[in-house]
């Protein structure tokens, strides 16, 4: 073997170990992504369930009791205050009454304090996904600058091994070299964010989604 | 970029400057939203109760108006009829007690209903202003707005003027009244028809 061919092997070995080590930031950089996006859905669940109670039968009926307690107690505090210096005599059967309403337009009163203190309870729940919501979608648009970047983590090295290849007059023809990775990497030219996940020959093929 | 990527070369760090500027946004709106809860702070529910209260002082007079109105407009019919010691008269005045405390509930209820939608009407707000900053990121806008929208609730609104409670138990007492007349006038046309003499105080 000649010095020539033994540098475009060793060339082609270092851009497909290149290949695989991107391969590998781009699988961290996932699972990273997954891992934060799976503490935000926590956040969220927690927050959740922490509600739920609230939105259950118990607590309206527990709303309900206590939003009637609270509107008899005004009736009768209302009722108690003149609002003529004369007032006329009345039977027995006017206060009897009352009492009978008050009672009756109280716990009829009490599902509208219920309901409304879910319609506040929900949106107290709502700010909270809201904002984590935010967070989530914030990362999330972070996130592919971070695979580009991982894509392009080992571009150096593939450089680097491309240019051994060329002292051996190879660099070109990866087909031929027997190198075990056999192809080139997925190195764009420069910046170009249009190609972003131009995932070369290997990457794609055999890109393994971690599962958490 | 890695170590080796570093080492030869680097270049723009583009995954560190989103990470950077999504860090600040959060931080800004994480800011933001204990400013606005601070603004909003006031809203506490000792404020919906006084504002219901409100309501209640401000309507009571009106009713009791409306009521002394109402009795005087009974009493004297009552009387000019001859009938202010009777079972008519035991009974209207029940009627009108029954009225007033119904009233009385009526104005409780009001009171609540209007402290629930101002409570409402500020939340709406709130949120607004929340939904402001996640859209803009920039906490000094959030405070200066959730500050200007907190203090125009503050401003006292005016309630709107209670209608008469009394209105259909004086229609009732009118309509029973004209029936009375109608009755009265057939009954002396039929009494004169017959001959006989018509009697007095029907």
């Amino acid at each position: 073997m000649s010095v020539g061919s033994a540098a475009g092997i060793v060339g082609q070995d270092i851009q497909g170990w290149a290949s695989v080590l991107d391969k590998w930031a781009m699988q961290d950089a996932y699972a990273n992504q997954i891992g934060l996006q799976q503490g935000y859905s926590n956040q969220a669940l927690g927050n959740f369930n922490t509600n739920l109670p609230q939105f259950g039968a118990d607590a309206a009926r527990q709303q309900i009791g206590t939003g009637a307690t609270d509107r008899l107690a005004q009736y009768q505090k209302t009722q108690q205050v003149p609002l003529s210096p004369t007032g006329q005599k009345t039977s027995g059967m006017v206060p009897a009454s009352l009492n009978v309403t008050n009672r009756a337009a109280a716990n009829y009163g009490g599902y509208g304090n219920w309901l409304f203190n879910e319609g506040q309870n929900q949106i107290g729940q709502q700010r909270l996904l809201n904002q984590i919501v935010s967070f989530a979608k914030g990362q999330a648009n972070v996130f592919p600058y971070t695979m580009y970047e991982a894509q392009h983590s080992m571009d150096a090295l593939t450089d680097f091994g491309k240019a051994i290849s060329s002292l051996g007059g190879s660099g070109g023809a990866p087909a031929s070299s027997g190198s075990p990775f056999g192809g080139s990497s997925q190195q764009s030219n420069g910046n170009d964010f249009g190609v972003m996940y131009n995932s070369g020959t290997q990457a794609g093929t055999d890109y393994i989604i971690p599962s958490y | 970029m890695s170590f080796i990527g570093d080492l030869i070369g680097g270049g723009n760090d583009y995954a560190a400057q989103a990470a950077q500027q999504e860090a600040t946004r959060q931080k800004n709106i994480t800011t933001g939203t204990t400013v606005i809860n601070n603004a909003f702070a006031g809203f506490t529910p000792e404020f919906y109760q006084n504002y219901a209260n409100a309501y209640g002082d401000f309507a009571r007079p009106q009713v009791a108006q409306q009521y002394k109105q109402t009795k005087d407009a009974i009493g004297f019919d009552l009387a000019n009829r001859g009938l202010s010691r009777s079972g008519t008269a035991n009974s209207q005045w029940d009627n009108l007690a029954t009225t007033m405390g119904q009233a009385q509930q009526g104005i409780v209820d009001t009171g609540i209903q209007q402290a629930q939608g101002l409570q409402n009407q500020v939340q709406q707000s709130e949120n607004q202003e929340l939904s402001n900053l996640y859209t803009s990121a920039d906490p000094a806008q959030a405070a200066s707005q959730a500050t200007a929208t907190a203090a125009s609730f503050k401003t006292p609104s005016a309630f709107p003027a209670v209608a008469n409670v009394f209105s259909t138990l004086l229609n009732q007492y009118y309509t029973n009244q004209l029936v009375n007349s109608y009755s009265q006038t057939n009954n002396t046309i039929a009494q004169l028809l017959s001959g006989q003499q018509p009697q007095e105080g029907l």
